[in-house]
């Protein structure tokens, strides 16, 4: 669809040929051009997530309400995707102005957060050279007056 | 039609009681403590440590007066963490496998807390905040706090409000984010006729070491004097490091506020080595030059707090 187009564009997704078609579309569709500047608009918002005052909404309700004006023979087919852009655009507009809303469940109960560590997948990380050693003798210790005794198979796990 | 509706009647009590008198508190975390370590079960739990995570199988049983208990990896490096009373054997395929068993096996969610809950008290404070529902069982959210503001993690359990088993904890730094989080994902605490097998999955091979704590290694020479209130020795003794085992012997001390353990490394000769990194949860790792000698701390606290201990601490030889 367009507005994905725009947005790949935006982001410098697009190749050569793909920018082309998009700028054409831009300059010759008036609405869309319109949903450009919205687009920027909102990706400001996002980066800067504060200076964005509400006259967005006011511009978007604007384009709404003047969206079944449009007179172009394909206007039905663009139309639809435009003003499902531009209530999205409403929403996420909206949604800055405001600030972001958190994932409010229990006040209690909280998200784990990526604190020093860097983002891996397996939570066994081994220490470094220096540290390891140091580490293992603290877990050693640390295991609560547990005696503990550990085993490695030489040979394959056999299910 | 009595369990149902005694779900709400207990969630009516939390919702008036906010001010529940401390020592009821205390009562319901030493309950937690013991019903942690012993009550049967069947599940599997999720945890969380910064952005990884990993799933564990367990199963738990009381055979002859002892609890068995066996947890399996299920994603990440395979391993198996069995106790059988007061045992604890990590097994895993490979050399690999089984350093991430050993570490897996320090914590052994749900039991985190110690026996001795009341000891506690001289370090933290315990409040109750609100309810939730984990593993489709509501649960009580319960806070052990640092008196020391700031100083130490923070510890919230979710405890069950049937079998006041806890189902949720997380560690929290003093900004209130969690670095390590444990909670069961399903539950089964209807496991009458449960049978634990204490056999390692993965065959056994002549290498199998036994790592006593070390009640037989000699006392050090070394006397430390700095820790901050709270922390009492548990053991200290000279000992030679894992993997290192041609190093000389360095000394250990190890202490404990009840909640964490943090054990002090000190041997001869102050060596410029770079401090910080987290080897597994939220273990700490700082090291800082004292007179003649190089302290190591290793603990469960933030890394500034470790390192303000470490700066504190002196040492110096036995008279």
């Amino acid at each position: 669809m367009m507005n994905e187009k725009i947005s790949a564009l935006m982001d410098g997704e697009l190749s050569p040929n793909e920018v082309d078609d998009v700028s054409d579309a831009l300059l010759a569709e008036q609405s869309l051009s319109a949903c450009w500047s919205e687009y920027h608009l909102i990706g400001e918002a996002m980066r800067r997530n504060g200076q964005l005052t509400l006259d967005v909404r006011e511009k978007v309700s604007v384009q709404l309400r003047d969206e079944p004006t449009v007179l172009s023979p394909r206007a039905p087919l663009r139309q639809r995707p435009v003003r499902r852009y531009a209530a999205m655009a409403a929403t996420v507009a909206f949604a800055a102005a405001v600030g972001w809303v958190g994932f409010g469940q229990d006040p209690a109960s909280q998200v784990v957060v990526a604190q020093a560590v860097p983002a891996s997948q397996d939570v066994f990380a081994p220490a470094s050279g220096v540290e390891a050693p140091y580490l293992a003798a603290h877990q050693e210790a640390a295991g609560g007056g547990l005696v503990r005794v550990s085993m490695a198979a030489g040979a394959k796990v056999a299910h | 039609m009595r369990g149902l509706l005694l779900p709400f009647a207990v969630s009516l009590l939390g919702a008036g009681s906010i001010h529940a008198s401390a020592p009821d508190d205390w009562a319901l975390l030493g309950k937690a403590a013991s019903v942690a370590r012993t009550q049967p079960l069947a599940g599997s739990y999720l945890h969380q440590v910064g952005s990884a995570a990993e799933t564990f199988r367990i199963e738990r049983a009381q055979a002859r007066g002892k609890v068995r208990e066996r947890r399996v990896s299920l994603d990440g490096l395979p391993r198996e963490v069995i106790r059988s009373g007061d045992t604890v054997v990590s097994a895993g395929p490979d050399q690999r496998a089984l350093q991430a068993a050993k570490a897996s096996s320090v914590k052994l969610f749900p039991a985190l807390l110690p026996e001795d809950v009341d000891a506690l008290q001289q370090s933290y404070t315990l409040t109750r905040l609100g309810q939730s529902r984990v593993a489709m069982r509501d649960c009580q959210w319960l806070e052990l706090k640092p008196r020391e503001a700031g100083q130490r993690y923070a510890l919230r359990l979710c405890v069950d409000g049937k079998s006041h088993l806890p189902l949720k904890t997380m560690t929290l730094t003093p900004q209130g984010q969690a670095v390590e989080s444990f909670s069961f994902i399903d539950l089964n605490l209807d496991v009458g006729k449960l049978k634990v097998d204490v056999k390692p999955l993965y065959k056994l091979t002549a290498k199998s070491s036994s790592q006593r704590a070390a009640a037989d290694a000699p006392t050090p020479a070394l006397e430390l004097r700095g820790m901050p209130a709270g922390f009492s020795l548990v053991q200290a003794g000279e000992r030679r490091l894992p993997g290192d085992e041609g190093a000389a012997p360095v000394q250990h001390f190890v202490y404990s506020d009840g909640l964490v353990m943090l054990s002090v490394f000190a041997e001869p000769g102050a060596q410029a080595r770079t401090t910080g990194g987290h080897g597994y949860g939220a273990l700490s790792v700082v090291s800082d030059p004292e007179g003649d000698y190089q302290l190591t701390l290793v603990g469960e606290l933030p890394e500034s707090s470790l390192a303000a201990i470490a700066r504190g601490l002196r040492i110096s030889k036995k008279p």
